[in-house]
C-alpha cells in the first residue's frame, strides 16, 4: 500500500491546520478522497503535479512552500515570533 | 421474513454509508475480519482437502477393482458426503455474499464505487494490491493443479469419490485467489478514522 519510493517532505498537515480545515474538507475542496490527505502527510504518497497545484491552490501557497525534496527546518520560537511581527 | 432480513441487509448492515461499514474501517476489525475470512476458507477447503489426501494415500496401490477398504475407512459413504456436501454448500451460499460484501466495506477507500471519488491515489493503491496479490494466485494455481495431477497419479479406488471433492477444493481456492488483493488491503489499509478526518488537527 506504501509507496516506497516517496522522497518529498511536507508542511500540508501544518499548513491545512492553520487554517482550520479538517482533512474532509479539504479533500473536499481539492476533489480527493480524504484518507489520501492522510496518506500524503504521512508521505506515503507522493501526489501527482496536477494535485499537488489543487492543493497549492486551495492552501493559498505556492507548491515550494507545501512540498521539497529536503527536510524543512523547524521553526524555532524566535522565528514564530519574528513571522508573527512581520505579518 | 424475508423481506425484513433484505431490508436489514441493505439498510443497516452492508450499506456502504451504514454505521456498520464505518466501523469495519477501524484496524482491529479489519485484521479481525482478515483472520475471519481465512479461517472462512480454511475451514471450506480443508475437510475436503484432507478426505482426498486421506483417500489417495490410504488406497494408493490398492487398484480401482478393490473399493472394499475405501468402505472399510468410510462406512455408508453415500450418505456422509450427501449431508457434507448439503452443510458445506449451506455454509457457503449463505455466509459467501455477505462475507464477500464485509471485505469490500472493509476497504471501500480502495473499492471504485459510482458517485464516489476514486482518485489517483486510490488506483495506486488497487492496482498495488493487485500486484501483489499475484504470488498467492499463482500459488493457489500450483495447489490445484499438483492436487489434481496426484489424483490422476495415484488412480486408487478411493479417486472417484474423491473427484467431487476435488472440485469443491477448487472453488475455494479459486475464492481465496479472487479475495486475495481485498484480503491484502483489509490487512495493510492505514488507520484513519472518521474522528481524525473530520477533525480540524
Amino acid at each position: 500500500v506504501t509507496d516506497k519510493s516517496v522522497s518529498f517532505h511536507n508542511r500540508l498537515k501544518m499548513l491545512r491546520v492553520e487554517r482550520g480545515l479538517s482533512r474532509k474538507e479539504l479533500a473536499d475542496i481539492t476533489d480527493v478522497h480524504p484518507q489520501t490527505i492522510g496518506y500524503i502527510e504521512r508521505r506515503q504518497f507522493n501526489p501527482s503535479i496536477e494535485l499537488a497545484l489543487r492543493l497549492s491552490a486551495a492552501l493559498g501557497v505556492g507548491l515550494d512552500a507545501i512540498f521539497s525534496t529536503e527536510p524543512f527546518e523547524l521553526l524555532d520560537d524566535a522565528a514564530l515570533l519574528a513571522s508573527r511581527k512581520a505579518s | 421474513m424475508e423481506m425484513l432480513a433484505r431490508w436489514v441487509l441493505k439498510h443497516r448492515f452492508l450499506q456502504f454509508d451504514s454505521g456498520f461499514a464505518d466501523s469495519l474501517q477501524r484496524r482491529t476489525a479489519r485484521r479481525t475480519l482478515a483472520v475471519g475470512s481465512l479461517l472462512f476458507l480454511v475451514i471450506l477447503g480443508l475437510p475436503p482437502a484432507w478426505l482426498i489426501w486421506t483417500a489417495l494415500s490410504v488406497m494408493d496401490g490398492v487398484g480401482l477393482s478393490d473399493g472394499s477398504r475405501w468402505h472399510l475407512i468410510f462406512p455408508a459413504s453415500g450418505p456422509y458426503w450427501l449431508a457434507y456436501a448439503a452443510v458445506t454448500l449451506l455454509v457457503y451460499f449463505f455466509f459467501a455474499p455477505i462475507w464477500e460484501r464485509m471485505l469490500y466495506l472493509a476497504v471501500r477507500f480502495a473499492i471504485p464505487v459510482p458517485g464516489y471519488t476514486f482518485d489517483e491515489h486510490q488506483q495506486s493503491v488497487l492496482a498495488h494490491a493487485r500486484v501483489a496479490a499475484q504470488p498467492f494466485i499463482l500459488a493457489a494455481m500450483i495447489l490445484a493443479m499438483a492436487l489434481g495431477t496426484g489424483m490422476i497419479a495415484a488412480a486408487s479406488a478411493g479417486w472417484p469419490t474423491s473427484v467431487p471433492l476435488y472440485a469443491w477444493v477448487c472453488v475455494t481456492l479459486g475464492l481465496s485467489a479472487t479475495s486475495a488483493p481485498l484480503l491484502l488491503l483489509v490487512w495493510r489499509l492505514p488507520d484513519d478514522t472518521l474522528t481524525e478526518i473530520e477533525a480540524a488537527t
